[in-house]
């Protein structure tokens, strides 16, 4: 069952120096923004993007991997140090980790957290790499109109749960990007829809641009209000940035060493955490939020502890941190074996697939066996390095909280306009990107949120292209697209899928719980009503 | 009554943008417009639910006495950080149309000198050091490394 051929052919390709050094670069880029709350991993892997335009499809999507290895990784750091989670996957960890702080175990909790995300990181690639052929050999039983379906189903479960509990403005989001990358010439007649005149829109909105604007350009225009990174942490009365210990090599393996054992001591976490993460990070758009909560939420009910949770545990930490690495296994599922992207900076690596000239979809894995298992390897070796990088670079992390934004504003907004340019040397995709900056930021602003439409721009030709392919087949009766069983059963789903998120929206809104739709900040609080009710 | 016209504002700005939209694909064939006429019908709909929901929800809110709105404005401007992301935004689009009449090295030392003093920077020497280390670092990366062209204007 397992594809050793696959995985030969790509070790083959991953194990160069050139492509291994992809992967560090890569891992020390991520660490550095997910240390920087609000930058995160998507928007690294944005400004990355035109970068990757002069080297190999391999090379490009190794970089994009390390970043979101090192992101995940990287998040958990401020959270435990100062209460601010670096990525929102580390919301969770930030429950307990930052009362470890407190309690002068900084250094215990950032070790526990290095290696559950090792663990977690690991253990899910080899689960993938075993699933994902068979998973493919499905998606290519998929027809056109059952790819429509399941890109449906994942839009409306992105709505939903990046929405929270405002799904309307989740579906909003995600409609207006359908629309959005219909500005172009029809893929079947050739009609021009809207193209305001520009022939560089004909064959659609460029990818790049968008996605730089509405993650970089979008981020720094936030960004640039906030003094420093540190004002939320000041808000929640943290005294400042505790200061790590530098303890030479003898202290840094005894550090290592106590990482792993209190780790390891939690085997029953370790394995759910990582199974939780990445059955959670193969539906589409669901993610590391509430893969976290609901790992740090089962690791509570099956602790023999559960009254320490939310005080200063390690357990909570290795639940939350286990989750968030195996996320990023889980989500490069849907975005390689059906081209749905699993999450925002899944939809950066579809489109540096684009950028390269292959097309993502069912065929992929069988078309570039070892890239796809190149990519793969590489998110294990990215896992496996967080150990000791993390060890050597973490009190050097840990200051990069430091920085004032206004230098990583204007450093992140030169990178992003001259990368926009040189994508293909062009100042139509400059202006084009700060448009998409501007709109993302009035988006942000009115309260929608901006990754169901990244997604939609990125699922939109997809979605088109097997509608109107399935009904020209069908003869434009519109019964062709409920006649097999397979799309039945897809229909219902996705039925079932939008009235399960409207009521959990209505019900979150509520304040009623709301299931994956509760905001964090009701999760923490139904959390710490659970472990007082346990406590008392 | 201007926190209703700033909640209301985005979603009217995309009823026009879908409306505008259908006005440009109506008279297509059915498979080039039928997905667009789609979401725009989808679009334009929750967009005035959406514009409904927000009315009410001002509606319903306790609303403060009558004052000054263009002062309100100002302060809502001032107060939630609005003015630097506004300047920044303003240095961005001047990034964009200065690349393309000067080129790469003034508009990017005007840019950053400009952006840094407006986000509250005043050391002179780390405002100089900056601009010269970032377009170094641009430079590098771009044309050294990956061999692309950096934007030429008039001058450069």
């Amino acid at each position: 069952m397992i594809p050793f051929e696959s995985i030969q052919l790509g070790a083959e390709l991953l194990f160069t120096p050139t492509n291994m050094f992809y992967v560090l670069l890569g891992l020390l880029a991520g660490f550095v923004v997910g240390v920087l709350p609000g930058f995160g991993g998507a928007n690294a892997a944005a400004v990355a993007l035109p970068f990757t335009i002069g080297i190999s499809i391999e090379g490009a999507l190794l970089l994009m991997v390390g970043i979101y290895a090192g992101a995940s990784f990287g998040g958990s750091i401020p959270a435990i140090l100062l209460n601010v989670p670096g990525t929102a996957g580390a919301a969770a960890t930030a429950i307990d980790g930052y009362p470890m702080t407190q309690m002068g175990k900084a250094e215990l909790a950032i070790g526990v957290a290095r290696m559950a995300s090792t663990f977690g990181g690991t253990v899910a690639v080899l689960a993938v790499l075993v699933i994902i052929t068979p998973m493919s050999q499905l998606a290519q039983t998929f027809g056109l109109r059952e790819l429509f379906v399941v890109a449906m189903i994942g839009l409306a479960l992105i709505a939903g749960v990046v929405g929270g509990e405002n799904f309307k403005k989740g579906l909003i989001s995600a409609t207006l990007g359908l629309l959005v990358s219909m500005m172009s010439g029809s893929p079947i007649t050739a009609h021009e829809r809207w193209t305001l005149g520009f022939p560089q829109l004909y064959e659609g909105v460029p990818f790049i641009p968008a996605l730089i604007g509405l993650f970089a350009y979008t981020q720094m225009f936030v960004l640039a209000r906030q003094e420093s990174f540190f004002e939320k942490a000041e808000e929640l009365g943290a005294e400042g940035l505790p200061i790590l210990e530098r303890r030479g090599w003898r202290g840094s393996v005894s550090e290592l060493w106590d990482g792993v054992r209190t780790t390891l001591s939690f085997p029953g976490h370790l394995v759910r955490g990582t199974a939780l993460g990445t059955f959670i990070g193969a539906i589409p758009g669901v993610g590391a939020i509430v893969a976290n909560f609901m790992s740090y939420g089962t690791a509570q009910r099956t602790s023999k502890h559960p009254e320490r949770f939310g005080k200063g545990s390690p357990e909570g930490v290795i639940a939350s941190e286990t989750a968030d690495n195996a996320v990023a296994a889980g989500t490069l599922v849907p975005t390689l074996t059906l081209g749905i992207p699993g999450s925002a900076t899944a939809a950066v690596m579809l489109a540096a697939f684009w950028l390269h000239g292959i097309r993502p979809g069912p065929p992929i894995i069988s078309e570039h066996t070892d890239v796809v298992y190149a990519v793969l390897l590489g998110l294990l070796v990215a896992s496996l390095l967080i150990l000791p990088l993390g060890i050597a670079l973490g009190s050097v992390l840990a200051q990069i909280t430091r920085v004032r934004p206004r230098f990583i504003v204007v450093f992140t907004l030169l990178l992003a306009t001259v990368g926009a340019f040189g994508y293909r040397n062009s100042f139509f995709d400059v202006g084009l990107a700060f448009v998409f900056g501007v709109v993302g930021y009035a988006m942000r602003y009115g309260g929608y949120p901006i990754v169901p439409l990244v997604l939609a721009l990125v699922l939109g030709p997809l979605a088109e292209q097997s509608l109107i392919r399935a009904l020209s087949i069908g003869q434009f009766e519109l019964l062709y697209l409920f006649e097999s069983g397979t799309t039945q059963v897809l229909w219902v789903i996705f039925a079932l899928v939008l009235v399960y998120l409207s009521i959990s929206s209505r019900r979150a809104r509520q304040g009623r719980g709301g299931g994956l739709l509760a905001s964090p900040r009701a999760r923490v609080t139904e959390q710490d009503e659970a472990a007082g009710r346990q406590g008392a | 009554m201007i926190a209703l016209i700033g909640r209301l504002s985005v979603p009217t700005a995309l009823l026009v943008y879908a409306l505008l939209f259908h006005f440009n694909v109506r008279d297509l064939p059915p498979a080039a417009g039928l997905l667009p006429e789609l979401m725009i019908a989808l679009l334009a709909s929750l967009l005035v639910w959406d514009i409904i929901d927000e009315a009410l929800q001002w509606r319903r809110r306790s609303r403060p006495p009558w004052r000054n709105e263009g002062r309100a404005l100002w302060e809502l401007f001032r107060d939630h950080g609005y003015r630097p992301a506004g300047i920044i935004v303003l240095t961005a689009i001047w990034l964009f149309v200065g690349m393309a009449l000067l080129g790469f090295y003034v508009a990017t030392t005007l840019f950053i000198v400009v952006a840094l003093l407006v986000l509250g920077e005043r050391r002179a020497w780390l405002i100089g050091l900056l601009t010269i280390v970032a377009m170094g670092i641009t430079y590098a990366t771009f044309t050294t490394a990956l061999n692309l062209r950096l934007p030429t204007g008039m001058f450069l």
